[in-house]
């Protein structure tokens, strides 16, 4: 008995010892060499004329931890502090633009009130891919908000929204005339919302085909001077219903019969005029 | 099941939408009472209409406001499209406005275009005519309204005794129209675009259906949102947005499609995974004789398999590029019973030297794997035009061609166009006119040389800008006398640079029309606003040259009865004065034609709905047939016992038409053959044309149009990034692209829209500033006619360097 007691002690001597160097040989080894510490990485300094948007150098390995993730100042690494109203530097705030402002801008976008907006940036031209990168939710960048899409995506985004920043701005090549000189002057509906009384809720002025998600324009980062005043409420069209002399929609899919059988004198209506 | 459902939508909608007034005028209203409530918002009224553009035919409702269109709506109740368009149908409100739009009549004197009036010009054309009738020719289009593609026809053909007419048409469908016709037996597709909803993999061989047909090709994709899965197969020369979408690119060396199918055909074969049932039950064999021919002759399936046996995998992979095991994937695709494919394909294969046996061999595939004959199982060619089957095909404005799938050699066709037209016997030439290349080539050579065209009337089409190999087959004109070319337009263009006399056209929703698209639907719209100054009706020119030759005393413009051969008669049957354009819109003279025609499209059981029916529906896809209930039907699959009423009980699938007249299909075999211009060493590189999606064919409309002019302002030529690299270019420099028929400048765009491989190039054709069809091939497939504007041999390199030497020829 006393031979096995010694072998364990030995063993389990052994075996510590053995952890204790692998598990430090471990750390030590991620530590730089003395060799590496020596060098002194140049970074190249950044050119004066870069924009602001510069591309960081690279960092020493040993600064990771507390460089930041990102390429450039902008950069966010959390997701909600993407989330903010944009700064003061920014734009104003949306509402505080004027109505009329807002409208000729977005009016600028579409051909005519219904037309699917023109994107004002270049895009790249191959795939649509990287569209709702920025467009799936509304998204602050820098100085702007690229504002979440108002129908449910399609998958060939680039099927009905080109680029009003084509090839010409993107190689500079001879100044093009992109002016048409067209005569085509689209509608732009100018009709305000119809309310029954004093705080019911409105109706919807204009049309809602590919216009699902309401919050595209009148959330908080929406692009319309209307925002909602209760955006917690999510069932929009539950109390603000479309209007049929914009929205043609409706008549297709309804199985009602023909008005005129519902007309006072005909045999089907029920109306009791006297009770009105 | 699928008829259920047809009923059940006809139903619904003749309910949603009333039936046009029965005081039906010249031009009326889609009326639908709610609509009509609907009508006094800021008093925009809409109405319906197929988009002016591609072949796809989507639907669309126009916004009017004091005379002019002011917004564009996607059509929620139409089939095709379900409320979804394209950045050109969203747009397709501005064609109307561009700045230049042309207003008066013009005639060319002393190298200018002076105004002159409609009297004046009618009667110069007639003059003309009356002169020499068989050296006129008429250049007609796939976006001819089918009223005006018949008055033309009728024109010509039953008026002048002269068969010289032909579309633009035969520069896109020619060869899917043969490989259809020796197939069937007969013209069209016998699927419609239900079969891309039912399809589980779509095959793209050749085309960018992302840009050219985004709308199906969105039917398709967006599928996938639904948790369907499709698998995408893109077969092509370079990467489009298309290959984005797709499970998997097989790029292949430009004409080497055709071993590529019979790769497919082989490995069917040599497995033993072909369909024996189908093939023993609905098919023959066929191949062609020495001398191309439409029809070919006999042959055995041992022939056929004999025929086959080099197209081993390896050897396709020899050929084509494309790796064995991808033809091997392909083979098993096409072998399995499980699943349902359509092929899709477009200008790639028809625009093709060997284009009719291209489409030959898809529509073989798919029938010895039995991959037919049901939703989903589709060999589907699409077109580009809006009505290139609805007027070019249907109408048969080809120059051996006469309405509802006849043609001109055959007696009986002749006799039965003569009983319907009230013509005397003999009236109609047997003898085919001459085809497009073929008629521009007469009209470009001198009288003395033998070009014995010398007018031609070239009317909604644009041959300066799309004609191959332009200085032979057009600018040549330049400087030959008298030869008068007649050109009825809507903007200056490329062809109105040449006109002797300019015609000011209607255009779109400024008149009356019916066009019909790729899955065999006829469309109808009402005139909604007016044209711009003194420009009028297409239709209405025929018919005032026509009259103007009658009062001349033209026999060729009376009947049997010596009545005018255009009479449009009131509700008493009086005679109306349509060719004075006072009275043109008295009746809906489009209505009367159209119902003349119809009276023809019944032989080959293309029967198309009566007018007053077109008015109700976004569109019908013919044969339309009045059923037990007494309501007119559509017929979406032909040929197939579930859903065609003309197929015999029992029959499950009958070609009605069968070439070797015993209800079958031809299943055909044809060769791998080079192409007739292949890259050397003085031009090493193939050139490839195209388009783009901003932009529709010529863009006379599309680039007026402002955004679509910024998104896509000019051509350029894409090539690979290492090729470039090699030469020296880089994105925006300029590179001189020479072919042995022209030399162009354009802009280098790498690793933009395309990604051609390397030793290859692409140029899109819409740029009337940068015209690549001076460089473009002018040879033809034997028995289509079309020519190859997708392959031949150039040069590239950087402007500012010397040009590559040519190898010295002894």
């Amino acid at each position: 008995m006393p031979n096995k007691s010694r072998s364990i002690k030995a063993t389990t001597i052994v075996v510590s010892v053995v952890f204790t160097i692998s598990v430090s040989g471990f750390f030590m080894g991620m530590r730089q060499t003395i060799r590496e510490t020596d060098q002194d990485i140049e970074f190249t300094e950044l050119h004066p004329e870069d924009t602001h948007h510069t591309v960081k150098g690279a960092v020493d390995y040993r600064d990771i931890a507390q460089a930041g993730f990102g390429p450039n100042a902008q950069f966010k690494s959390q997701l909600s502090s993407l989330r903010t109203v944009p700064t003061e530097s920014a734009h104003p705030h949306p509402l505080l633009a004027s109505e009329q402002a807002l409208r000729i801008k977005r009016d600028s976008r579409r051909a005519y009130d219904g037309a699917p907006p023109i994107v004002p940036h270049p895009i790249a031209q191959g795939s649509a891919a990287s569209c709702l990168q920025c467009h799936s939710q509304a998204t602050v960048i820098g100085n702007v908000v690229a504002p979440a899409i108002s129908h449910p995506a399609y998958t060939s985004c680039t099927q009905c929204h080109v680029s009003s920043k084509g090839l010409g701005s993107r190689w500079n090549t001879a100044e093009f005339d992109l002016h048409t000189g067209n005569r085509f002057v689209g509608d732009h509906q100018k009709k305000t919302a119809e309310q029954a009384y004093p705080d019911a809720p409105l109706t919807i002025p204009h049309t809602i085909h590919m216009r699902q998600n309401c919050m595209s324009c009148h959330g908080e980062l929406g692009t319309s001077p209307i925002r909602t005043s209760h955006p917690e409420r999510q069932s929009c069209t539950q109390c603000h219903v479309p209007s049929s002399t914009v929205d043609q929609r409706n008549f297709a899919e309804s199985p009602f019969p023909f008005t005129k059988e519902l007309l006072p004198g005909s045999t089907k209506d029920q109306t009791d005029q006297t009770d009105l | 099941m699928m008829q259920i459902n047809r009923r059940h939508f006809l139903k619904s909608t003749a309910l949603a939408a009333a039936v046009a007034a029965a005081q039906q005028k010249a031009f009326g209203k889609y009326e639908n009472t709610q609509l009509d409530q609907a009508m006094v918002d800021d008093g925009v009224t809409w109405d319906k209409a197929p988009c002016r553009f591609c072949g796809t035919g989507c639907h669309v409702r126009v916004g009017v406001k004091d005379n002019k269109v002011v917004a564009i709506q996607g059509e929620q109740l139409a089939e095709v499209n379900k409320g979804l368009l394209c950045v050109k149908g969203y747009h397709v409100g501005g064609i109307l406005y561009g700045k230049d739009r042309l207003r008066e009549p013009m005639l060319r004197k002393n190298g200018k275009l002076e105004k002159i009036t409609w009297d004046e010009a009618i009667e110069v054309i007639a003059k003309r005519i009356y002169d020499k009738p068989e050296q006129f020719a008429i250049y007609g289009s796939g976006q001819w309204t089918i009223p005006e593609g018949y008055v033309a026809q009728k024109f010509i053909k039953g008026g002048l005794s002269n068969n010289h007419i032909d579309p633009n048409a035969r520069l896109c469908m020619a060869s899917a129209v043969t490989g259809y016709v020796s197939t069937h037996g007969v013209d069209e597709p016998a699927g419609c675009y239900d079969d891309l909803d039912a399809c589980d993999a779509m095959i793209m061989w050749g085309n960018n259906p992302a840009e050219m047909h985004p709308v199906l090709f969105s039917r398709v994709i967006d599928r996938r949102n639904k948790g369907q899965e499709v698998m995408l197969i893109d077969i092509g020369t370079r990467r489009t947005r298309t290959t984005e979408y797709s499970d998997e690119y097989l790029e292949f060396r430009p004409q080497s499609d055709l071993a590529i199918a019979n790769g497919i055909a082989h490995l069917l074969v040599k497995n033993g995974t072909y369909d024996k049932e189908f093939v023993a039950k609905f098919c023959n064999f066929r191949k062609d004789t020495d001398k191309p021919s439409l029809f070919g002759q006999a042959s055995t399936f041992e022939e056929y398999a004999a025929l086959l046996e080099e197209y081993t995998p390896e050897r396709v992979e020899e050929i084509s590029g494309v790796p064995a095991e991808k033809i091997r994937m392909l083979g098993d695709l096409f072998g399995r019973r499980d699943i349902r494919i359509t092929s899709l394909w477009c200008m790639g294969v028809n625009q093709h030297t060997r284009g009719t046996n291209m489409n030959r061999l898809l529509h073989g595939i798919h029938l010895l794997s039995g991959h037919f004959g049901k939703p989903g199982d589709a060999p589907t060619s699409l077109t580009g035009q809006p009505s290139a089957c609805g007027t070019a095909r249907e109408v048969g404005t080809l120059a051996h061609a006469l309405p509802g799938g006849r043609i001109v050699a055959k007696p009986e066709h002749r006799a039965d166009c003569e009983k319907v037209w009230n013509l005397p016997e003999g009236r109609i030439n047997a003898k085919p006119g001459y085809h497009t290349i073929k008629m521009w080539e007469k009209f470009c050579t001198a009288t003395k040389a033998g070009g014995d065209i010398n007018t031609i009337w070239v009317q909604v089409t644009n041959p300066g800008h799309t004609l191959p190999h332009l200085k032979k087959y057009f600018t040549a004109k330049k400087d030959l006398e008298d030869k008068f070319l007649i050109v009825s337009e809507v903007y200056p263009t490329a062809t109105t640079e040449l006109a002797d006399l300019v015609l000011p056209a209607a255009m779109w929703v400024e008149k009356n029309g019916i066009f019909g698209n790729s899955e065999r639907r006829t469309q109808q719209w009402f005139k909604m606003v007016d044209p711009p100054g003194n420009a009028r009706d297409d239709c209405w020119m025929t018919i005032a040259v026509a009259h103007k030759l009658y009062e001349m005393g033209h026999p060729g413009m009376k009947d049997k009865d010596g009545k005018f051969i255009f009479n449009v008669v009131d509700d008493s049957g009086t005679t109306l004065p349509i060719w004075e354009w006072e009275h043109y819109y008295d009746v809906n003279t489009d209505e009367q034609l159209f119902e003349e025609y119809r009276l023809l499209t019944f032989k080959k059981h293309k029967d198309v709905a009566p007018y007053q029916e077109l008015v109700k529906y976004c569109g019908l896809r013919w044969p339309v047939v009045k059923k037990e209930d007494g309501q007119w039907h559509e017929t979406p699959f032909r040929f197939m016992e579930f859903s065609d009423s003309y197929v015999e009980k029992g029959k499950e699938l009958q070609f009605y038409h069968s070439v070797t007249k015993d209800d079958r299909a031809l299943i055909w075999f044809a060769p791998y053959e080079p192409a007739t211009e292949e890259p050397d060493e003085d031009y090493p590189v193939w050139l490839c044309t195209g388009r783009v999606l901003e932009h529709w064919h010529t863009g006379t409309m599309t680039r007026r149009i402002p955004q679509l002019r910024n998104a896509m302002p000019h051509a350029y030529v894409e090539m690979n990034p290492e090729d470039a690299k090699e030469k020296g270019l880089t994105n925006g420099d300029i590179a001189v692209i020479e072919t042995r028929r022209g030399k162009i400048e354009l802009p280098v765009w790498l690793d933009g829209r395309g990604h051609p491989p390397r030793g290859s190039i692409f140029v899109p054709f819409f740029d009337e500033n940068l015209l690549i069809n001076e460089l473009t091939l002018g040879d033809i497939d034997p028995i289509s006619k079309q020519p190859d504007y997708k392959k031949c041999a150039a040069v590239v390199y950087k402007k500012g360097t010397p040009a590559p030497v040519m190898t010295p020829r002894g």
